[in-house]
Formats: C-alpha cells, sequence, structure tokens
C-alpha cells in the first residue's frame, strides 16, 4: 500500500438518498394506499378536496411522548378534525422496531391517549415513509383540497423532548393552517423535523 | 397517562423552584450524574495565580454503542447543551472533531465513547462555585433524553484532581479544531450543491489516509458521502448535494477538517453568490 495517498471518493450519489423521494412545497404530494388500524384501506387520493394533515409517529419516542403527554398532539388534532380536515397518523417502524403496533394496540393507544386521527396508518415496509422523505417522529406534513403539499417539517419551533417548552414555542401546524385559511401564504412551509428517526426497515 | 401527566407537572414545578433560586444558593449536588445510558461529569482545575481561567467542562461517558451529538447533530439528534451558573464560562464551549455516525438511512455527527465539552472559566471575583446545567440527547437506534444539575467547588479541588483533570482537559485539547492554515479559498452553491475549493499553504494533505469534512451549518447539505472529494499535496476539492431543508443561503459556511481521525481544522468561508 503507497503511502503518498491520495484520498479520492468520487462523485458517486449516496445510493440510499435515490431511494428517497423528495417532497416538494407546491407540488402534488404523493399517493399512497395503507391499511388503517380498523383493517380499511385508505388512499390520500380518497380525500382529495378536503385537507390532510400527516403524522409520522412511534408512541414510544420521547419526543413524540412529549407531545402527547402534554396533550398538544390530541388539541391538533381534535381542533382539525373538527374541521373538516383528514388527520392521518402513520406507523413506518419496521416489525421488531420501536413504535412498531398490531392494530389493536394503536386503538388502545388512541383510546388511552384520547387521540383523534381521522385514522392510524400502517407503513412497516416504509414505502410511504420513504416517499415523504419523512425522517422523525413526530414529522408532520399539510396538503391542501387539490393534493398539493403545502408544509413540510417540525410540530414546532423549539427542539426538545421537554414539554414546557412546548407552550414557548411556534408551533407550525397552527401557522400553517391559519394561513391556508386566510389564503395567504405559509411564511415557514418547509422547517427541520426533531424527533426521533422514523424505525425504518433496513431495505 | 396519569403518571405521564403527574410526572410533566412535577417537572414543570422542579423547573419553577429551580429557576427561582438565587446565584448564591447551591444545592448540595455532585459533580457526577448517571443515567440512562451514560454518566456526565464535571470536572475543572483549580484556580490559581498561573491559571486565571481555569478549565471546566463535563465529561459525557455514553454506554458502548450509544453516542451524542456534535453542535450540528446531523439528520436528527439534539447537541448537547450546558448552562453554566456561578463562575462565568468566558468565551463558547469548546467541541472536539466529530464522527459521522450513520443509522439505517441517516447520519448524524457525534461522538461515541467519551467527550469532553469544556470552556475557559472567569474565577476573578467569584465564590468559586461551579454549577452547570446540562441537557443532551443519548441514543443508539432509539434515543433517550436527559438531563443534571452538576456542581463543584473550584476552591476545593485538591491537587491529584486537579492535576487528572489538567490532563484531560490537554488531551482534549488535542482534539479540537485548529484554525486551518489557509492559503485561498471558494465556496460557491449553484446546481443544487456546495462546492468548496480549499488551498491550504502547506500540503496538508500529503500521504494522508484519510480526510473528512464536516459542516457546521445546520441544513446546508446533506450528510451522506460528497458528491466529491479529493485532497491532494495543498488542496481540498468538495462538493456536496444541498439539504432539502436549507431555506436561505448563509454568507458563510463553516467547516472541520479532519485528518486521519487525529487533527482537526476549522475555517469559515464566505460563500460566493453566482
Amino acid at each position: 500500500m503507497k503511502h503518498a495517498i491520495i484520498s479520492i471518493l468520487t462523485a458517486v450519489f449516496f445510493a440510499p438518498i435515490l431511494s428517497f423521494a423528495a417532497v416538494t412545497i407546491g407540488e402534488e404530494a404523493p399517493n399512497f394506499e395503507l391499511v388503517d388500524s380498523n383493517g380499511s384501506k385508505q388512499s390520500l387520493e380518497q380525500y382529495r378536496g378536503k385537507k390532510v394533515i400527516l403524522e409520522w409517529t412511534n408512541h414510544k419516542c420521547p419526543f413524540v411522548e412529549k407531545h402527547y403527554g402534554a396533550e398538544n398532539m390530541q388539541a391538533l388534532q381534535k381542533r382539525y378534525t373538527e374541521e373538516g380536515v383528514v388527520w392521518l397518523s402513520i406507523i413506518s417502524s419496521a416489525e421488531g422496531k420501536q413504535g412498531y403496533v398490531t392494530a389493536e394496540e394503536a386503538n388502545e393507544l388512541t383510546s388511552s391517549r384520547n387521540a383523534a386521527p381521522s385514522h392510524v396508518l400502517f407503513d412497516p415496509s416504509g414505502e410511504v415513509g420513504r416517499a415523504y422523505a419523512a425522517k422523525t417522529t413526530p414529522h408532520m406534513y399539510i396538503i391542501d383540497e387539490k393534493g398539493m403539499l403545502k408544509y413540510n417539517g417540525a410540530i414546532d419551533s423549539i427542539s426538545s423532548a421537554n414539554p414546557a417548552d412546548i407552550p414557548k414555542a411556534d408551533n407550525y401546524v397552527d401557522l400553517a393552517m391559519a394561513s391556508l385559511a386566510a389564503g395567504e401564504e405559509i411564511k415557514k412551509p418547509l422547517t427541520r423535523p426533531y424527533g426521533c428517526s422514523v424505525k425504518y426497515a433496513k431495505k | 397517562m396519569r403518571q405521564v401527566l403527574i410526572f410533566t407537572a412535577w417537572l414543570l414545578l422542579a423547573q419553577q423552584v429551580s429557576a427561582s433560586e438565587t446565584e448564591e444558593s447551591f444545592e448540595p449536588l455532585s459533580n457526577k450524574a448517571r443515567q440512562p445510558h451514560i454518566q456526565v461529569e464535571l470536572i475543572a482545575e483549580r484556580p490559581s495565580a498561573e491559571r486565571q481561567s481555569p478549565r471546566v467542562g463535563v465529561l459525557f461517558k455514553p454506554d458502548p454503542d450509544w453516542h451524542i451529538y456534535w453542535r450540528n447533530p446531523g439528520d436528527t439528534g439534539l447537541a448537547p447543551a450546558i448552562q453554566w451558573q456561578g463562575v462565568k464560562a468566558s468565551g463558547e464551549l469548546k467541541w472536539p472533531f466529530p464522527e459521522y455516525i450513520p443509522i439505517a438511512h441517516l447520519v448524524n455527527l457525534g461522538y461515541h465513547y467519551e467527550t469532553l465539552l469544556w470552556a475557559e472559566a472567569d474565577a476573578s471575583n467569584s465564590s468559586g462555585k461551579v454549577q452547570a446545567q446540562v441537557d443532551w440527547l443519548v441514543c443508539k437506534e432509539e434515543c433517550i433524553p436527559g438531563s443534571a444539575k452538576l456542581s463543584l467547588d473550584l476552591n476545593q479541588i485538591d491537587e491529584s484532581a486537579s492535576s487528572a483533570a489538567t490532563a484531560l482537559f490537554d488531551k482534549w485539547q488535542t482534539k479540537l479544531p485548529q484554525a486551518f492554515p489557509l492559503m485561498d479559498a471558494f465556496a460557491r452553491v449553484e446546481d443544487g450543491k456546495l462546492a468548496l475549493e480549499i488551498y491550504a499553504s502547506r500540503p496538508l494533505f500529503n500521504e494522508v489516509n484519510e480526510v473528512e469534512l464536516f459542516v457546521e451549518n445546520l441544513d446546508l447539505v446533506v450528510y451522506g458521502k460528497p458528491l466529491k472529494q479529493r485532497a491532494l499535496k495543498n488542496v481540498l476539492l468538495w462538493e456536496q448535494k444541498l439539504s432539502e431543508f436549507k431555506t436561505e443561503n448563509p454568507d458563510f459556511v463553516r467547516a472541520v477538517i479532519v485528518i486521519d481521525r487525529s487533527t482537526a481544522y476549522s475555517l469559515a468561508l464566505p460563500i460566493r453568490k453566482t
């Protein structure tokens, strides 16, 4: 092995990046079809004409616990589903990984936490998570009535696991929804999501 | 569920109580804490006439296979935070050079094993009592947030403890990035990439095995293998895809260049508008 080594890492696209589509603000959000916790198939397309909020979740992640423990996530779910928005909680944890639950466990969690998503969807293969490049739990997306992605990112502005930060933070979901309702441009449509990494199945 | 609410209420109350403490009243705390998957320890040098700015730091010891994060944690994660009370830290927290930590499809920047984050303390005109509020996220594949309040009295540190601390600080000093010996450099954002052209004033890259570049700016670029990296003699060419979360072009890109996992340099380059 020569001493004079020039480290050359030539231009090769890092392969896993290719398997993650970038979703783009202002463009159509990728359609998907997943089974919910009651055994029914749900697709994004069927909700065209309504606003849809996607919430990637993992009930054992400390950042998810922060928002559910303080009833923050439930309040958001209730507020928007009562307005006719469709709220989809999506679990992309692979079987055997943190956050993976059976349909029964999911329904139990919804009831014990007083959560109010329209549906809890299972994505154990991670295909939908990867289509959205969902990185963390929580990771929030807002899709308008035309199926366009309007928001992608964090639930709020303080990335911590401390529930005391919730009232101090700007809630990006509320801000985005208020802008949409007023017909205004969302000031921060793309923010860095914070939370535990989504526990995807190995590819 | 109720337990979580009670715990949350207690946590909020406890924070209220500690926030109302004056600077002079320190609880008799320890300088060490053991929490899930990590041990943290406050260490310091004893101040003296020769040592007006003793070093004060927190040693993080994650369990094997667990890690904490760099100031830019990468795709996910949270950088540890230290808030000093009592003796003031003069100047910024010092961060040893990190490592790339791939997890599934993501990449984080952080530290396995032990790492020391520290600052120089301004020990003049003070009682010598130091308190550090330390918050961190320690992860393997799963993550566990942690928090500890550590304290010690600089004037109560005995000679052997002080020497041991000095030895540690000296060791970690070598892992701090030093100023890059820059001759010239260009940073451009174009075609969805950040392109760096760096010319050192000496042949830094001769006969080296490994060169890594870490961008400090949060979410400017993605964190995987760079699109291009060529290090030869005194030249480093480096290109990386911009992050999808990049919202505006910063004026400067700050980077740490690590050679053979042993020597690190830092530099800040103005980004050319093209």
